[in-house]
Order: C-alpha cells, then structure tokens, then sequence
C-alpha cells in the first residue's frame, strides 16, 4: 500500500517550478484525510486539518525534483541544457530523461575531447530522437524541463529511484495525514521550489505562522565504501536533525523528537549533515522566528537516479511524526513579545 | 562599568549559532542592569528598550560564536566535528575545548606529531581529519554525548595585554554587546528623546538570521548594527585594516548616508578618532539584514578594529571599545525634532 503510493509518486513529473502534474497526484491521496486544500500564489499544496488545542503545526516535505531545462535547441534537433537544482554533469551523462507531456530522450555528451565522467554540463545535451530543430520544436521548447526517468527498483525493505530526493519525504507525510491523531491544528505543506534555494517553504510558513514546523527530508549518509565521516545509516532509524548548512535545529525542538522517540521506542538517529541544506532553514526565519525542526530519511547516492532508502527508515519517521503529534505540551520558543 | 567583569561574563559564556542559551541569559541579565523592559523573540534575540516615543532606533550586537559540532564519534572515543560559523581549521590543532554533552566536558583538539607526519608536514588540517578528545572510552563517551552537540573553545579569562588591549575569544562580537551595557549606562545620564532598543542577536556567523528577525520584529526607523573588523598584523593587507585605536566607520551601499552622517558627526563632538572604510555592496554583518527588513531601514555600521579574528586570541583595545559606546551614546541624545530630515533623500 506505502510502496505503492511511494512509486506513484516517484514516477510522477515535479521538477523545481514545474510542480503542477505532482501536486495533483498528492492532492488525489492527501484529499480523503483534509478538512480543505489549497494551492498558494508559489504553487505549494496546503492541505489544512482543523485542531482544537489552540495550537498550530506546520508539517512540509518539498515537492519539487532536481532535473535539466533546455536553453538551446540546435539545427540538428539536439538540446542543450541547464541544471535545475543539484544536478552534477557526471551523473546526467548517458541517462533516460522525460519530459512533462511525456517525451523521453538520452542524454549525450560532446566525445571529441571529453568522457561522460569529465563533460561539463554546456558540453551535455538531450537527443529526443528529432532530426531537426523543427521537429524537435514540434515537442519541446527551450525552457521546457526534463527529469531523470525513474525505474523503481525493490530490494525489499530497500528501494532505489530517481526522486526519492523528496518523495520519500511526501509518501512519509501522507502516510501521517492518514494516521495522526491530535488535537492540534495542523498544516501539511508539500513545497515547491526547494531544490533552486530553499524557495517555496518560507511564503507558506509566512501565510501560516506555526507555532512548531517539523520539515520531513532525506540527508546523506556515512555507510557506503570509503564515504565522509557521517553518523547516519541506512535501517537505524529517522533521523533527527541537528544541523545542516541551511539551519541549526533548536536544541528545544530537538530534545522534544528525541524525548517522543525515546518515549515510544522509536527508532532513531542524530543527524549532522556538513553540507547541503532543506527547508527547515527557510522556515525557521520566516517573520521574526519560527521554531522548526526536521526528521530525515537517510538516503544514499543522494541526487542520483539510484537514490536508495530503507523502508523502515520511513515507517519509523511516520511513527515518529505522529506521536509528536499526539502530545500536547510542544516546545516553546525563547520568545513573542510584540514590540514598540 | 568595568570592562573586564562584563567582558569575562560574556565570553566564558557557551554559545555557538543556534545554541546560544548560555550567552542569551548571561546578556539579559546585564541588560537587566539598565532596564525591566527585556524580553526575547522566537529566533531568540535578546532585547533590551530605553527611551520612548518616535524615531526607534535598533542597535544589535551579535552573542553567538563560531564553534564546532560533533558530528560523530569513532569507535575510539574521539569526536569527528562539523563547523559552526566561519572555524578556521589550522588554528584548532592545540585548543582547549568544552564539549557540551549530558554535562560539560573538557576536551583537547590534537593533531598528528610533526614527527609521525609523512613528507606533507606543512600541509594545514582539514576539519574532518582532526578529531577531539575528552580521554574517555567510548562506551563513556557515548553515555554523555550525542551527535548534534556543540563544541567551544575553553571558556579562559580574557588576557589584558599592554597599551589597553585584550585577547579573549569571541571578542567577536561579544565585545559589542559589552559596549551596549557601556552605552545603556551612560545613557542613563542622558535626556533622550527617542526609543533605543538593544538587541544582542543570534545566527549571524552563519548568515546575519538573527538581526533580520530582529529588524522584522522591532520594524525600526533606523538601525545600526556593531561588529568588529580587521585591525593591522604584519602580513594583513593594508587597506583592508583599520587602526586599532579607531573606530571603524562603514559607507557604502549597506549604509544610509543620513545614519553614517550621524554617527560621524556624533563622533567628531567627542574628539574621537574614528576611521570611514567603504564596502560596496552588502556588508558581511547584521546590517546586511537589518537594511531590507519590513519596508527597508535607514541602516548605519559601527565596528571595533580586531586582529586574529576568529580564534580563540582576538585581540581588541578596550579604550576603542568604550569610544564606540561614546558614539552611540552621543548620537541618540542628539536625536531630536529633525530626525525626519536627516534621513531624507536630497532630489
């Protein structure tokens, strides 16, 4: 049931800014579980369900997935790209791409003095198959964007697939919809826009105002051969964010994940990650401070089209989302004075 | 107010970006010294208000620190250590460090002996070659800390060398907020016609979060953020430094000319010797965000010259640190009826 609406989702098109087509497919799950849902001014899903605690939490996994846009089309019909988000020209070399109206292509690379490995990315260029330009025109036009074809692979409790790099993140948080129990008002936000900078959480959490944000995300991790010193592993748990280089988790919000885990024997991990950053960051400046902590989903080979997670990783986060939920008293920020 | 007790408060104080309950009770206390109107906001800036009626005026000062995280431990025991803020790697091999665990632990950063180097012995560390230890095992160590806390260096008093000067760590820029409690004292004494908030801010080593929190909050009419800058060392470029016995006043985009007119002015009724330097474009400090919060605010820029900026031996003049105060202090009883005016643009 999880797997099956984790590889709907996975399969669905959602590159940064193009988000329409994975919205719709989230709102068709999430609609069953929400008193209203929105779409703002940016393109975040706002799904709303009502609370009688006085009390408002902000839940938000992005929606957006890194991919390549086209900013040339050549006589010859080839298609010459940018990346959209994170997308290392290593790795978007001899790959299978997808379009938005569903056109498929290669990826190729200039062989005359350069590998798949050492092309820049100006030295890339998708082959739809057109011969061309005006053909290749007939389909796709500069500005269009691409994303890796997605092939879910199952391992069993371990899956692989382009994406996953934050639809992880969104099954986790549908799944939560369906089962929460609380008595808080709470906003699930799936973001547009966080793979070019962090961009669609803060108008959401602006509009909102939470009271408490938990971001849901996926981190690197430090179990792989001959990998950086990380403490994050695939199948110990969802981990709970101290730092990444967007944000520094509250020790208050921290020691209030932590105290739920331990509370409910949930599986967790403590998370450092020296680089890269979520939307956690984003929302934790919004107005004048927003208390916001994150719960990862470690994941390797991280914007690859093999980004490989542990189902259990995620049924412990969703475990974990809900139980925090379920407790009344959330953690406080230092302050709220209104001033002047 | 004694420069070296408040001082000694605030940097033994524990505080690196994002943590800085230690710093923040240790400034809201001082501030309490001056005023009850103190209080926090949701990032977690402290604040302190004198004064009333229009303009308001926000002054910060950051309280955090840059430190280190630990970001695992190895099987040995030792701590693997992620940065926070701006760490400069080769001048951690050699430190004192607390470890902030279950309870605080002392802590050495080591390094590999010249000896036992291969041919690369001039080479600097990297971060995540070095490792720090507390000398427990690693069951122990496991026991007290977790992956996720903080690391400082060793809370040691500040040293008072010749000719005023003093080294202390975070200097930058807890020897600003000092300067607030020297400005808030001496205001004391002033008649002021205008509302004064100080504003010790978190998150600025790791991109100015707190000051612009601070600006949102508050929604100032003028803004001057206080931080340090270079002072002369040997090999530093001269023109990127400003004397140590000046003030260093900042013009440029970053800055209203109106504010940067006041502070000089101020300056130059008290005979103190300041010195303008021009950054161009947003300038790596609070008044980056403090300029563009809420509907824009007219933002000025005071600093105190620093050599050795960013280890744990900063090294500041004291009498410099109580001129910025003297500003200050100057400038805010000199606001008054025109204040409007000053800030116009001439078209």
């Amino acid at each position: 049931m999880f797997k099956q609406m984790l590889q709907d989702l996975l399969l669905t098109y959602g590159p940064s800014g193009r988000e329409d087509a994975i919205a719709a497919c989230i709102e068709r799950y999430a609609a069953p579980y929400a008193d209203d849902i929105r779409r703002d001014a940016l393109g975040n899903l706002i799904v709303h369900r009502a609370g009688k605690s006085g009390k408002r939490v902000m839940l938000s996994a992005h929606m957006d997935q890194i991919g390549l846009v086209v900013v040339d089309i050549d006589e010859n019909g080839f298609l010459r790209i940018a990346p959209v988000g994170g997308v290392s020209p290593a790795i978007a070399a001899a790959r299978q791409v997808v379009f938005a109206n569903g056109v498929r292509g290669v990826t190729g690379w200039e062989t005359k003095s350069k590998t798949a490995a050492t092309a820049a990315m100006p030295e890339l260029f998708v082959d739809i198959g057109a011969s061309d330009r005006e053909s290749a025109e007939a389909h796709v036009n500069v500005g269009d964007m691409c994303v890796f074809a997605g092939d879910f692979i199952d391992m069993g409790d371990r899956v692989a697939c382009a994406a996953m790099d934050n639809r992880i993140a969104c099954a986790v948080l549908l799944e939560v919809l369906r089962r929460m129990q609380t008595d808080h008002e709470v906003y699930a936000v799936f973001t547009v826009q966080e793979e070019v900078g962090l961009r669609g959480a803060a108008p959401a959490a602006y509009a909102i105002e939470p009271d408490l944000n938990i971001n849901l995300d996926t981190t690197l991790t430090g179990d792989t051969p001959e990998c950086g010193k990380l403490n994050m592993m695939l199948g110990k748990g969802a981990a709970i964010k101290a730092m990444d280089s967007s944000v520094i988790v509250p020790a208050a919000v921290r020691r209030f994940l932590t105290d739920v885990a331990e509370k409910h024997h949930i599986a967790y991990q403590h998370e450092v990650l020296r680089a890269g950053g979520t939307d956690t960051g984003a929302i934790q400046r919004v107005r004048d401070g927003v208390l916001a902590g994150c719960i990862s989903i470690p994941t390797r080979y991280i914007h690859t089209p093999v980004e490989t997670i542990a189902l259990s990783d995620a049924e412990n986060a969703v475990r974990l989302v809900c139980a925090a939920l379920e407790e009344e008293a959330l953690p406080v920020a230092p302050g709220t004075k209104p001033v002047v | 107010m004694d420069y070296m007790e408040t001082l000694s408060a605030l940097t033994s104080a524990a505080g690196t970006s994002g943590n800085e309950g230690g710093a923040a009770a240790v400034a809201e206390g001082l501030f309490r010294q001056y005023t009850e109107d103190v209080w926090r906001d949701p990032l977690g800036n402290v604040y302190a208000r004198v004064g009333s009626g229009r303009p308001v005026v926000l002054v910060c000062a950051h309280m955090d620190e840059i430190g280190m995280m630990v970001a695992s431990i190895e099987d040995n025991g030792m701590l693997r250590m992620a940065r926070v803020g701006g760490i400069d790697p080769r001048v951690l091999p050699g430190s004192e460090v607390v470890v902030h665990g279950k309870t605080d632990l002392p802590g050495v950063i080591g390094a590999v002996p010249p000896h036992l180097l291969g041919t690369d012995r001039d080479a600097a560390y990297q971060l995540e070659e070095l490792t720090c230890d507390t000398g427990y095992p690693a069951e122990r160590v496991r026991e007290l800390v977790s992956v996720g806390d903080t690391i400082t260096f060793a809370p040691l008093k500040p040293l008072k060398l010749q000719n005023e000067l003093v080294a202390s760590k975070t200097m930058d820029d807890r020897a600003l907020v000092s300067c607030m409690c020297d400005a808030m004292e001496m205001l004391q004494s002033r008649r002021l016609h205008c509302t004064v908030v100080f504003c010790a801010t978190v998150q600025e080593e790791v991109g100015c979060y707190g000051a612009a929190a601070a600006g949102y909050h508050v929604n100032p009419d003028i803004a001057i953020a206080m931080d340090v800058s270079h002072a002369p060392t040997p090999d530093a470029p001269t023109y990127r430094t400003t004397p140590i016995d000046k003030v260093c006043m900042t013009r440029g985009g970053n800055i209203h000319p109106g504010v940067f007119q006041m502070l000089s002015d101020a300056a130059k009724r008290c005979n103190i010797p300041f010195e303008p330097t021009v950054v161009l474009g947003g300038t790596g400090t609070d008044a980056r965000a403090l300029q563009l919060q809420q509907n824009g605010v007219p933002t000025g820029l005071l600093e105190l010259p620093l050599k050795y900026m960013h280890t744990s031996v900063e090294v500041g003049s004291l009498e410099t640190l109580h001129n910025c105060a003297k500003i200050l202090t100057e400038c805010f009883a000199a606001i008054g009826d025109g204040w409007e005016d000053a800030l116009c643009w001439n078209d």
